[in-house]
C-alpha cells in the first residue's frame, strides 16, 4: 500500500519539501533532500508529538541535519525526513527519522494534523517515537494514550525537562516507563547525547501495556466493533464521531465497503439513548488516565518550588490571607482615589469652561439651558467620574492578570464553603465588582439551577463600578479623610449582604450544592501595555454602551425639571416630594436627593448626574471667551498632571477635587449619617435595568421582579439601620 | 482530545481566545480550530459583544471592547 505522503511504497520513509540539504557528517548522520533511492535505511522512526514540543530539533541534533525549526508551534507543516546512522546494541544502522507535523490528537482539526495518522498507518513496521512535553505532561500523555491504542511498538522521548524544572516540577522517567509499559527516555539538555539512549530504547520498544479505563458502556461497544476496524483507536474514534479521513489506507472507520458505518452509528445511537455522550466520555476517560499517570510520575521539588507557591503560603494563609485581602482592597481604593482625584478636578474645570462658552453664545434660552444643564452639568458630572473608573479598571486589570484576583476568589472559596455555599459561586461575585451583568451570566458555571438562582439573586448587593461615582461624591463631601475606608467598608458590606442573601435563599429554595474545584494560575507581572489597554477598552465600552442610557435618563430628568405644573412646581419635584415622606426615616427628606434615586434605577451613575442637575443646575454662569477658556483648560491640565505626580510621590489619598459646589450643596441637604445611609441605599437598592434584563433572561420575569422587591426592601432596612445607629 | 477537555473545563466562564491561549499556553490558531470543532459539535458557543447585538450586552465591563468575542461551554 502506498504511503499517502511519499511517492514510495509503504514502509519506506517519506521525503518531503522543507528538508534542507546538509553536508554529510562522516560516521554520524546524513540529512537528505532528495533522499537517495538506493540504500534504503534499515529502520524508520516516526516522530509524533504536540506542536512546538521539539521534534525537529531532536532530529537535527541526532542526525546533524538542518530541518527548519522555530520557537513557535506549527513549524513543521510537511512531512520531512533526515537519515541518521545510529549505534544500537546490535550494531550500526541507518535510521530514517520522519518529522511529522505537531498534533494534539490523531483526529486532527487542521490539514497539517490530518497528515499524521495516514503516515502512521502507511508505515506499520515503523517505530513510533512519541516526543512528550514535560511542561504539559497530562496533555501530551493523552496523545500517548491515543498512540498506544494503535497497538504499535513505541518509545516515549521526554523533552523540555529543563523548563519543567524551572517551574519546580521533576519527572521520574522510570515511573512513566512502568506506568506506560514502553521505554521512556529523558532527553538531556544537549539532545545529541540522547541519540544513544533513544537507540537503546528503540531496541526494546514494545506496544504499551497501559489501557484507558473507559466507562463500561463504551468499553462494551468498543469490543463489539473491534473486529470491524483496523485498530482500537479507530473503533473509539468511530464511537466518538471523529471518523478521521484516511482514504488511501482503506482503514477509515465507517467505510461503506467494510459495512462498519452502520454498526458504529447503531452503537452511538444506543449510547446516546442511555444518556452517554461518547465523545466526552472517551475524551475525559483518556485525559483522566493521563492526569493520574502524570501526577504519579511528577512531583514538586521541595524548597525550589514555583515562586507562586511561596507567595501563596502567606497570601492564602487562613489567618493572614483575609487580612491581606481587606488591606489589598483598601489599598486599591486608596490608589484609585489618589490617582483619579486630580483628573476629576480637571473634568470639573472642563465643565466650567464649557458652561462659560455656552453662556457666551447667542443661543435661544431653552437650547442654552439644555446644553448647559442636561449635557454639561448632568451628563458632564457623570463623565467627570470616568477617571475613577479608568483607574479602578487599571488596578483591577493588574490584579486580574497578575493572578491575584484568582487568589481572592480562592480565599473566599474556603469561606463560602464554610457557610454552606457552593465554592465556585465566589467567581461570579468577584466578577460583580466590575459589573453585575456578566456576573449573572457567569452563574451558569454552577450545576444546580437552584444554586444559580440564589447566587444570581445575591449578586446585585455587590457594588459594581457604576456605584463608585456615587460613593466617591458623597465620601469626598462628608468624610474626605476616610474616603477609601468608607468605600472599602461599602464593598465589604455588599459582599456580606450578598453572602447572607444567598444563605437565606438556600433555606428558602432548598437545593443541593454544586461542586467544582478552584484553580490557581501562577503569578506574573502583567505588561503595562496589556493593563492600560484593557482599562481603556473597558472605559471606552462604558462610554459607548452605558453612555446612551445615562444620557437618556439625565435628559429625562432635565425635561421633567423644565416641565412645570400649574402651581409652578416641576413634574420632577412634584414626584420626588410625593415620595420624600417614605425616605424620611432614612434621613433622606430632601426632594432632590429622593428624586435622584428614581432615575438611578436605570443606571446607578445617574444619581450623580441628577443631583448635579437639581442642586447645581440653573446657576448663572459668567460668559467666557474662547481664548480665556483655553487658558483655564491649560492651567487645569497642568495642575492635574502635577497633582497626579504629587499623589504618587506623597502617596496622598484625599478627595479634594470633587468637594466643590456640589459637595457644598449636598452638605446643606444631608447630614453625615444621612449621606452614609444614602450610600448604603444606593449600594443595595433595585438592580439597574441591564441586570434586571440579565436576570429575566436567565430565570424569568418573576425572579427579576422578585429581585426588585427584595433589593429595595434590604436597601431600605439597611439604610434605616445605618441612619438610626449613626452617632 | 486533551485540548478539547482542557478547553471545556476552562470555558465554564466566558473567555476570549487570547485569555484561553494564555491560560493553556497554546497558540491562538490551534485553539481557534479546536474551538470551532467543539462549536460544530455543540459543546461551546460564542458570545458576541457587538453593540448592535443588543443595547446592553456591551454595558460597562461586560465586554472588554465592542468587537470582543468570548466563548462559553454550552
Amino acid at each position: 500500500m502506498p504511503c499517502p505522503r511519499c511517492d514510495g511504497p509503504a514502509g519506506e520513509p517519506p521525503a518531503g519539501p522543507g528538508a534542507a540539504t546538509t553536508p554529510a557528517k562522516p560516521g554520524t548522520a546524513t540529512a537528505t533532500r532528495p533522499r537517495p533511492r538506493t540504500g534504503a535505511p534499515d529502520a524508520t522512526w516516526l516522530l509524533v508529538g504536540t506542536p512546538n514540543v521539539g521534534k525537529t530539533s531532536l532530529i537535527n541534533a541526532v542526525a546533524g541535519s538542518r530541518l527548519q525549526v522555530g520557537n513557535w508551534s506549527g513549524t513543521t507543516v510537511e512531512v520531512t525526513t533526515a537519515v541518521a546512522r545510529m549505534a544500537t546494541p546490535d550494531g550500526a544502522h541507518s535510521v530514517a527519522l520522519v518529522d511529522l507535523p505537531g498534533a494534539y490528537s490523531l483526529a486532527g482539526t487542521s490539514a497539517e494534523e490530518d497528515m499524521v495518522l495516514p503516515v502512521l498507518m502507511a508505515h506499520p513496521d515503523a517505530l513510533i517515537v512519541n516526543v512528550v512535553d514535560a511542561t504539559h505532561l497530562a496533555r501530551d500523555l493523552t496523545l500517548t494514550l491515543e498512540l498506544a491504542e494503535l497497538g504499535r511498538p513505541m518509545v516515549v522521548a521526554l523533552n523540555l525537562l529543563e523548563q519543567a524544572a524551572e517551574r519546580g516540577v521533576a519527572i521520574d522517567a522510570g515511573v512513566l516507563e512502568s506506568g506506560l509499559g514502553v521505554p521512556v527516555v529523558a532527553l538531556p539538555d544537549h539532545r545529541r547525547h540522547g541519540a544513544a539512549a533513544l537507540a537503546a530504547a528503540a531496541s526494546r520498544a514494545t506496544p504499551p501495556t497501559l489501557t484507558v479505563d473507559y466507562p463500561a458502556a463504551i468499553a462494551d461497544a468498543s469490543e463489539r466493533l473491534r473486529a470491524l476496524t483496523a485498530t482500537r483507536w479507530h473503533t473509539l474514534a468511530g464511537l466518538a464521531g471523529e471518523a478521521p479521513a484516511v482514504p488511501a489506507t482503506g482503514v477509515r472507520v465507517g467505510a461503506a465497503q467494510l459495512g462498519t458505518r452502520a454498526a458504529v452509528e447503531a452503537e452511538r445511537a444506543a449510547l446516546g439513548a442511555h444518556g452517554i455522550d461518547p465523545f466526552l466520555a472517551i475524551a475525559e476517560a483518556r485525559y483522566r488516565t493521563a492526569l493520574q499517570l502524570a501526577a504519579t510520575a511528577s512531583h514538586q521539588r521541595a524548597g525550589r518550588g514555583d515562586p507562586s507557591e511561596r507567595v501563596d503560603r502567606w497570601l492564602l494563609h487562613p489567618v493572614v490571607g483575609p487580612f491581606a485581602l481587606v488591606a489589598g482592597l483598601a489599598l486599591t481604593f486608596h490608589l484609585t482615589f489618589a490617582l483619579s482625584d486630580p483628573w476629576i478636578g480637571f473634568f470639573g474645570v472642563v465643565q466650567e469652561v464649557l458652561a462659560g462658552w455656552i453662556a457666551a453664545l447667542p443661543l435661544p434660552t431653552l437650547l442654552a439651558a439644555f446644553l448647559a444643564g442636561a449635557l454639561v452639568e448632568g451628563v458632564g458630572t457623570v463623565i467627570a467620574f470616568v477617571p475613577v473608573l479608568f483607574t479602578l479598571y487599571v488596578l483591577l486589570g493588574f490584579l486580574e492578570n497578575a493572578g491575584i484576583l484568582a487568589r481572592v476568589a480562592y480565599l473566599a472559596d474556603g469561606l463560602m464553603r464554610a457557610v454552606g455555599l457552593p465554592g465556585r459561586a465566589v467567581l461570579p461575585m468577584v466578577l460583580a465588582v466590575g459589573c453585575t451583568v456578566p456576573a449573572v451570566q457567569a452563574t451558569r458555571m454552577l450545576e444546580e439551577r437552584g444554586d444559580r438562582l440564589r447566587v444570581a439573586l445575591a449578586l446585585p448587593s455587590i457594588s459594581c463600578g457604576a456605584r463608585l461615582p456615587v460613593f466617591v461624591l458623597l465620601a469626598a463631601a462628608f468624610v474626605p479623610a476616610y474616603a477609601a475606608v468608607v468605600v472599602t467598608g461599602l464593598y465589604l458590606l455588599g459582599f456580606v449582604v450578598a453572602v447572607a442573601s444567598a444563605l437565606l435563599f438556600k433555606h428558602l429554595l432548598r437545593t443541593d450544592e454544586s461542586s467544582g474545584a478552584m484553580e490557581l494560575p501562577s503569578y506574573r507581572w502583567p505588561p503595562a501595555r496589556l493593563v492600560l489597554g484593557l482599562a481603556w477598552a473597558r472605559t471606552r465600552s462604558f462610554l459607548q454602551s452605558a453612555g446612551g442610557p445615562i444620557l437618556l435618563a439625565v435628559v429625562a430628568v432635565w425635561a421633567l425639571l423644565e416641565l412645570s405644573l400649574p402651581n409652578g412646581v416641576s413634574l420632577f419635584e412634584a414626584t420626588a416630594r410625593a415620595l420624600a415622606p417614605l425616605f424620611a426615616p432614612l434621613g433622606l427628606d430632601d426632594w432632590r436627593v429622593v428624586g435622584a434615586l428614581i432615575p438611578g434605577a436605570v443606571a446607578k451613575e445617574v444619581v450623580v448626574g441628577s443631583l448635579a442637575l437639581t442642586l447645581v443646575g440653573g446657576e448663572a454662569v459668567e460668559p467666557l471667551g474662547f481664548l480665556a477658556g483655553i487658558g483655564v483648560l491649560g492651567v487645569g491640565l497642568l495642575e492635574a498632571a502635577r497633582d497626579t505626580l504629587t499623589s504618587l510621590w506623597g502617596f496622598g489619598g484625599g478627595m479634594d477635587a470633587v468637594d466643590g459646589l456640589l459637595g457644598e450643596r449636598l452638605g446643606n441637604v444631608l447630614t453625615t449619617g444621612a449621606a452614609v445611609a444614602l450610600m448604603v441605599f444606593t449600594l443595595l437598592y433595585v438592580p439597574c435595568v441591564a441586570t434586571l434584563a440579565a436576570l429575566r433572561k436567565a430565570f424569568g420575569a418573576r425572579w427579576a421582579l422578585f429581585s426588585i422587591a427584595y433589593q429595595t426592601s434590604v436597601a431600605y432596612l439597611a439604610a434605616w439601620a445605618v441612619f438610626a445607629l449613626w452617632p | 482530545m486533551a485540548l478539547s477537555v482542557e478547553l471545556l473545563h476552562a470555558l465554564s466562564l466566558p473567555a476570549t481566545l487570547a485569555q484561553l491561549a494564555r491560560t493553556l499556553e497554546v497558540p491562538e490558531p490551534h485553539l481557534r480550530r479546536e474551538l470551532e470543532a467543539l462549536e460544530r459539535r455543540g459543546y461551546v458557543r460564542r458570545l458576541a459583544c457587538a453593540p448592535s447585538a443588543c443595547g446592553w450586552c456591551g454595558l460597562k465591563a461586560a465586554c472588554q471592547s465592542s468587537d470582543d468575542e468570548r466563548w462559553l461551554r454550552s
